[in-house]
């Protein structure tokens, strides 16, 4: 069952990633990223890595970026204990040349929770322009050591999905067959009453006669139980 | 453990399968009489509805017909004729919305027809039947210059229209059509090379004066219009003011029949007119700088009349044009509630029997019209009210006697003897009130209105309207009727947001002996900055006054804890990103949820979207973080909607049972937001952007791109689906698409749902449907719990307003018919309009501006109330009103029929024992 | 006889003045064109003043015709494009109309079909919009009616029974049809088996002389 329903919503998500195949421009993006770990409001970043996606309607990317030093660790802890944040700040670079800057954070104990393993999704607009970048990290919350001081980053390019259209084809296709099947019905339906219909006649006029026949004897049942 | 919770988990989901089920069999029931609709006897029982005409422009009074009225064209683009002695509304006209539909020009009274000028490049000028209000002509006029058209002055008189257009240092181009058939009589060029772009020029037909110069040697040029060969006379400041005036200069014509200019000068202290003719005549005469100016004649004598408007009195004093010499008989002063600041747009003043009375039309700051009529006003219309700009609908307080009862359980101590004295003792007193009602003793002494309590199913209810003019009106359900009504004085919309004023509800009528408060934010008239206004919802008496806050407000929210007084405070946001509270008592509880509060930004003009968080505030102070940011780049794409969810909304199921009965769950975000952009530039011109935002995580859930379609977009967001609407340019028609966000087959927090802790991307089903008409505006039905499915309240541009059961629009509507969901409709591309499903019946609603929905205390019903133009209020019950019995149930039937067992059983039993005793005998 | 002739009338008055206000000729390339047509009120009971309640509108409001007295309108200023006119009225329907005003000014009038938006079926030019049907607002309320009550199936379903209790017995005390009842009964009884027991005697064979039995002590009662 359970099986069956994960077959079926990767179907889905297959079918969805085909439906959004509406990117009409194909380019390169760069991603430079900073992180901030203090636990204060004014966030102070260091550099983390960059990201470089070859081809955004394929979405193939590389990832380049160093492991954190052990201060980093520390401080990341000591954020995840007051439950604070890890912010993230992108720096994107389209093939247009343009330059877009992208703030986005996380749950500080979640990271540490996966043991540095992040998701980076860039959403793209229908001009194939970034229009946000996301971090997020499928971790439970801990406030642990890391066992690993690497990153382990995805990478995910999404674009919109093309937006639904009435559909017209099979409705009209199902008019069109009902009118089909109603004139085919009337053509052949010019037989004579009966022959159409004998076959209920019959058992019906079978049933009638037999019941006819016997209804007397059931009166005449009821007619001595009124005696009773 | 695990058993328990698998068997916990199986109860979940049974006891959701049975809720389904109801869903599922109220749904049906619905079904089976799928008349939403009304029955013809109960027209007007739950609904009513007002008609407006919006802010007057232009006004004269129709002495020519026999019926006589007062003939209006209006900001909102309506011709209407009012009835003289009520005020109400004879005929009305409603042109074409926004820009295509501006009135320019109305004329043509006097002479017995009405010509009105409208629309852009090139203008429609019609010509209508001023006692019947048909259409006789209608023709375009040809407009050369298509950027001018703001320059254009319009001349109706004697069946001719004058377009006067000021051609920049050179002269001036007068064209006259037959305002009939628009055939162009003449073209003029009257020489006036003295115009140029910054010259301010008025029309005083048949003149145009205009004001050349700022400082002390301004002077005022005159041009015949219909005189090609004459000269432009000239008539110097000094001339008209005496040596001594500073300027700057202000140039103005006063209204009436007479060719007459007013000039400010001393920066508006004071200002002097001017008879235009051939020999001009200045009157040596101040007239205070705030006065109004309107020229009436009385028996062929022109005569001025200036309106003041000082501490609630409107005063208006008549003098003689020429001589000055005042007229006491004509001159009134009056202190009517509903006026403020009014100015004479048109008057009359007709010689009768008993003397000179004169009708004037007052129009006043807050858009409101009144005739005053010798000293005395006739009537009054609220047209502030055609321009409703936020809505709210609030419970009514409970009755004094409910209140009695509530204070008698109200008290903390929990002692036996004190609680039956004070029982005992209410109970007296409810006695002796009763006794006195009965004896019709002294009436009750009550503060309240004896209609405006609450009742047993909270279906009546106050509405606040705030109107764009900044007036405040409480209306109550049952009639319409105005309750009260309160200015505020020197506030607009906020700029950055299409003039959106904010209306909050701080604390309802629930929390006796706390009054209700109601909060406004807008912005300051002149410095921009943000104000608090705070009052009583019920009553309409404002409780803090108008609060100047001191700076921009960026963002606001309202707060889900209440103090210790019931009072939610209100989350203000300004544009150097600190955060406020008001009130400021409010801010410890404000600081002890700071760490679970986020607050996030929409730029139209940038693109940026930002979101904050509040967790490094403490008790003392708020302060605020961005937590992410995000561009939706404006050379791409321009933000139209942000819609997020009704706050006070709640989903009462879960999940969805399925055909082989599994339940797959709803994603329901409460953090979703939905983002409609719509793209700019050549490239991406007609395509549709929706994105669905998480505004806590900023993560983007999901996006969807339409091509080849435009606005107008409507958008309803609820629960766990979103439900647009959009024009497609390619099939010229209205679409309707709709989407459903499920969680999958599995829940991933069955208690609460989290923004930051969900990484999984909702599973999203979508549709598009065809509307065979062109929507206004769209809202959903809510409910108390949510129990009731789900409406979208449509307002259609034909005046119709349509519930549409939102199962229609149901993505899941399967394609294939063989494939049967409960409750699901099988797929059909066209959404049909049933008839019975238009809820204002033939009362046509038009310029629908918004529909604003509120639960009533039967989980059935729902209030919606509709705005535009006009005003409608009813009420729908979208699964039938299944939880009261229904208003035609036969009481005397069922009544009868019991009666009648009753007296059969007791009969036969007689019978059968007689019969038993001859038996017996036999 | 009379309304046709005021139709001629229209059409005459239709034709002569075929517009096409061009604009000044000298730089406007996009021409605005005149949409015209009647509406035609509801037969019998069109209130006094309908045309003043009614008014066309093309494209959900972008440009809006008004009606003179005897309900013909025009749309001015419309540029060349398609436009879906309908006549808003409070009280009747009428079907919208879809026109299509190509860049050289010729019009042409044809049904809506927002399913089939290629399929082309004309009507005539300039519009004639009649009333299909008076619009049904309001649901008929039920009244209570004998019938409906009597049919009901429940009361069916009561009063059936009833009759057959208190009916037969009283046919059953009149004597001369108990006598012809028992000639019947007399008649029938060994010239037909029931039907039943043909069948339970046709399915279980052997038990037959002694159902026969019961039933014959049960009939000697």
């Amino acid at each position: 069952m359970y099986t069956i329903y994960i077959f079926i919503s990767l179907l889905v998500s297959v079918s969805s990633s085909a439906r959004g195949s509406e990117l009409d421009y194909d380019g390169w993006l760069q991603l430079r990223l900073w992180h901030a770990f203090n636990d204060e409001s004014e966030p102070i970043f260091v550099e983390r890595g960059n990201v470089t996606v070859s081809s955004v309607r394929s979405g193939a990317s590389v990832v380049g970026q160093n492991g954190l030093l052990q201060p980093h660790i520390n401080q990341l802890k000591t954020l995840a204990k007051h439950d604070g944040k890890y912010r993230l700040k992108a720096v994107a670079r389209t093939s247009s040349g343009n330059e877009i800057t992208f703030l986005t954070s996380l749950p500080a104990c979640n990271l540490l929770g996966s043991d540095l393993e992040d998701v980076i999704t860039i959403w793209l607009d229908s001009a194939a322009e970034p229009i946000v970048v996301s971090i997020s990290s499928p971790g439970p919350c801990s406030t642990e050591n890391p066992f690993t001081n690497m990153w382990t980053t995805n990478v995910i390019v999404k674009y919109p999905d093309g937006g639904p259209v009435p559909d017209t084809a099979t409705y009209i296709q199902k008019l069109e067959r009902e009118r089909e099947a109603r004139e085919r019905g009337e053509a052949k339906d010019n037989r004579s009453f009966l022959a159409r219909y004998w076959m209920y006649i019959v058992p019906a006029l079978i049933f009638v006669v037999l019941s006819s026949a016997t209804s007397p004897e059931a009166g005449g049942a009821g007619g001595s139980s009124q005696r009773q | 453990m695990a058993p328990f919770v698998r068997s916990f988990r199986g109860n979940i989901h049974r006891f959701l399968i049975d809720v389904q089920i109801l869903q599922y069999l109220i749904i049906l029931v619905g079904l089976f009489n799928l008349s939403l609709c009304l029955y013809e006897d109960q027209v007007g029982k739950f609904d009513w509805k007002q008609n407006y005409v919006g802010k007057i422009k232009f006004a004269s009074f129709d002495t020519v017909s026999a019926a006589k009225k007062i003939i209006v064209a209006t900001e909102e683009n309506v011709i209407a004729a009012l009835n003289l002695k009520s005020g109400q509304i004879l005929w009305r006209r409603v042109l074409e919305k926004g820009y295509a539909g501006q009135i320019r020009a109305l004329g043509g009274v006097t002479d017995g027809d009405l010509v009105s000028v409208s629309g852009g490049v090139p203008a429609i000028v019609r010509a209508w039947d001023l006692a019947t209000g048909h259409i006789l002509h209608e023709w375009p006029i040809a407009e050369q210059n298509h950027d001018r058209i703001k320059d254009v002055k319009w001349h109706i008189k004697d069946g001719t229209l004058h377009h006067i257009l000021p051609i920049y240092n050179s002269a001036v181009e007068v064209t006259s059509y037959d305002s009939k058939t628009g055939d162009k009589l003449k073209t003029r060029r009257v020489s006036a090379p003295f115009i140029t772009q910054e010259t301010e020029c008025v029309l005083v037909a048949p003149y145009l004066a205009c004001l050349k110069g700022d400082s002390s040697l301004a002077v005022l040029l005159l041009v015949h219009l219909f005189d090609t060969h004459s000269q432009p006379q000239s008539v110097t400041i000094n001339t008209i003011f005496g040596a001594g005036a500073q300027g700057p200069y202000h140039l103005e014509s006063v209204l009436g029949e007479e060719p007459i200019v007013s000039i400010s000068a001393d920066n508006n202290q004071r200002k002097r007119i001017l008879l235009v003719g051939e020999v001009p005549v200045p009157i040596q005469r101040d007239i205070v700088g705030d006065a109004t100016l309107y020229v009436v004649s009385v028996d062929n004598e022109n005569i001025l009349l200036e309106t003041t408007y000082k501490n609630g009195v409107t005063e208006i004093v008549a003098s003689e044009l020429l001589t000055s010499k005042s007229m006491p008989n004509i001159s009134t002063s009056v202190t009517h509630n509903s006026l403020l600041s009014p100015t004479i747009i048109a008057s009359v003043c007709p010689r009768q029997t008993k003397g000179v009375t004169c009708r004037h039309l007052l129009a006043s700051e807050d858009h409101s019209v009144a005739l005053l009529q010798h000293n005395k006003l006739i009537w009054a219309r609220e047209e502030a009210l055609a321009n409703v700009v936020a809505v709210e609908i609030i419970e009514l307080p409970m009755s004094d006697r409910d209140q009695e009862i509530e204070t008698e359980f109200d008290q903390k101590e929990r002692d036996v003897l004190s609680m039956m004295f004070r029982r005992v003792g209410s109970q007296l007193k409810q006695a002796k009130t009763f006794l006195q009602s009965m004896l019709s003793f002294t009436p009750q002494q009550s503060n309240q209105r004896m209609d405006l309590v609450r009742d047993k199913f909270g279906l009546h209810k106050m509405i606040v309207l705030v109107t764009s003019a900044g007036k405040l009106y409480g209306i109550e359900t049952r009639k319409g009727e105005i309750i009260w009504q309160l200015r505020v004085r020197g506030i607009r919309g906020f700029s950055k947001r299409s003039d959106a004023i904010i209306l909050y509800v701080q604390r309802g009528s629930r929390h006796f002996p706390y009054p209700p408060q109601c909060a406004l934010l807008a912005e300051d008239k002149q410095t921009g900055e943000g104000i608090v206004y705070t009052f009583n919802p019920i009553t309409g008496q404002p409780l803090d006054g108008l609060v100047k806050l001191g700076y921009r407000i960026k963002q606001s929210m309202l707060l889900h804890v209440t103090t210790d007084d019931f009072l939610r405070g209100i989350l203000i946001f300004d544009i150097r990103d600190k955060v406020h509270v008001y009130p400021k008592s409010a801010t410890a509880i404000a600081a002890s949820i700071a760490k679970n509060t986020y607050i996030f930004t929409a730029d139209q003009t940038t693109g940026i979207l930002s979101g904050y968080s509040l967790s490094y505030s403490t008790s003392q102070e708020l302060i605020s973080h961005k937590v992410w940011e995000l561009l939706l780049s404006p050379k791409n794409q321009k933000i139209t909607h942000v819609v997020s969810k009704n706050p006070i909304e709640r989903v009462h199921s879960q999940g969805r049972v399925l055909s082989d009965r599994s339940v797959l769950y709803k994603y329901i975000n409460p953090n979703l937001v939905t983002i409609v952009t719509e793209g700019v530039g050549h490239t991406h011109k007609n395509t549709l952007n929706l994105y669905l935002l998480d505004a806590v995580s900023g993560a983007m859930i999901f996006s969807i791109m339409h091509k080849r379609v435009r606005g107008p977009v409507h958008v309803v967001h609820s629960e766990n689906w979103i439900v647009y609407s959009y024009f497609n340019e390619k099939s010229r028609r209205t679409e309707i698409a709709s989407l459903e966000l499920y969680e999958g087959k599995i829940q991933s927090n069955t208690t609460v749902f989290s923004s930051l802790a969900t990484t999984k991307l909702p599973i999203v089903e979508r549709q598009a449907f065809i509307f065979p008409a062109a929507i206004e505006s769209m809202r959903e039905t809510i409910t108390e719990k949510g129990i009731t499915s789900k409406h979208i309240i449509v307002a259609l541009a034909n005046g119709g307003i349509l519930e549409l059961p939102w199962m229609m629009v149901d993505p899941r509507r399967p394609i294939n018919p063989e494939v049967r969901e409960e409750g699901v409709i099988p797929y059909m591309p066209e959404i049909p309009i049933h008839m019975d499903a238009i809820i204002n019946y033939n009362q046509s609603v038009f310029r629908v501006s918004g529909i604003h929905t509120s639960p009533s205390g039967l989980e059935s019903t729902c209030l919606v109330f509709v705005h535009g133009l006009d005003l409608f209020y009813t009420r729908v019950a979208p699964s039938k009103t299944f939880d009261v019995l229904k208003e035609d149930f036969d009481y005397y039937l069922i009544v009868i029929v019991l009666a009648a067992l009753l007296i059969s059983s007791y009969i036969t039993k007689k019978l059968a024992s007689q019969k038993a005793q001859k038996q017996a005998w036999k | 006889m009379y309304k046709s002739a005021i139709f001629l009338l229209f059409i005459i008055v239709s034709t002569s003045n075929k517009c096409v206000i061009a604009e000044n000729d000298e730089d406007t390339s996009t021409d605005l064109y005149v949409i015209e047509g009647k509406v035609f009120p509801w037969e019998n009971g069109a209130p006094n003043g309908w045309q003043l309640m009614t008014h066309v509108m093309a494209n959900g409001g972008e440009h809006y015709g008004f009606l003179r007295e005897d309900g013909t309108f025009i749309i001015s200023n419309v540029p060349s494009g398609s436009y879906i006119i309908e006549v808003v009225n409070p009280n009747c329907v009428y079907e919208p109309v879809r026109v299509e005003i190509n860049s050289k000014g010729k019009f042409r009038a044809r049904k809506v079909n927002l399913i089939q938006t290629s399929q082309v079926i004309q009507v005539p030019y300039p519009l004639k919009m009649r009333p299909l049907t008076p619009f049904r607002y309001f649901q008929v309320r039920e009244q209570w009616r004998v019938t409906d009550f009597l049919f009901n199936p429940m009361v069916l379903m009561m009063i059936l029974p009833l009759l057959l209790i208190m009916i037969i017995p009283k046919i059953m005390n009149d004597p001369e049809t108990r006598k012809e009842m028992e000639q019947l009964n007399n008649f029938t009884n060994y010239n037909m088996p029931e039907m039943s027991e043909v069948i339970t005697s046709f399915l279980s064979g052997g038990e037959k002389q002694k159902s026969k039995a019961v039933k014959a002590a049960k009939k000697r009662q």
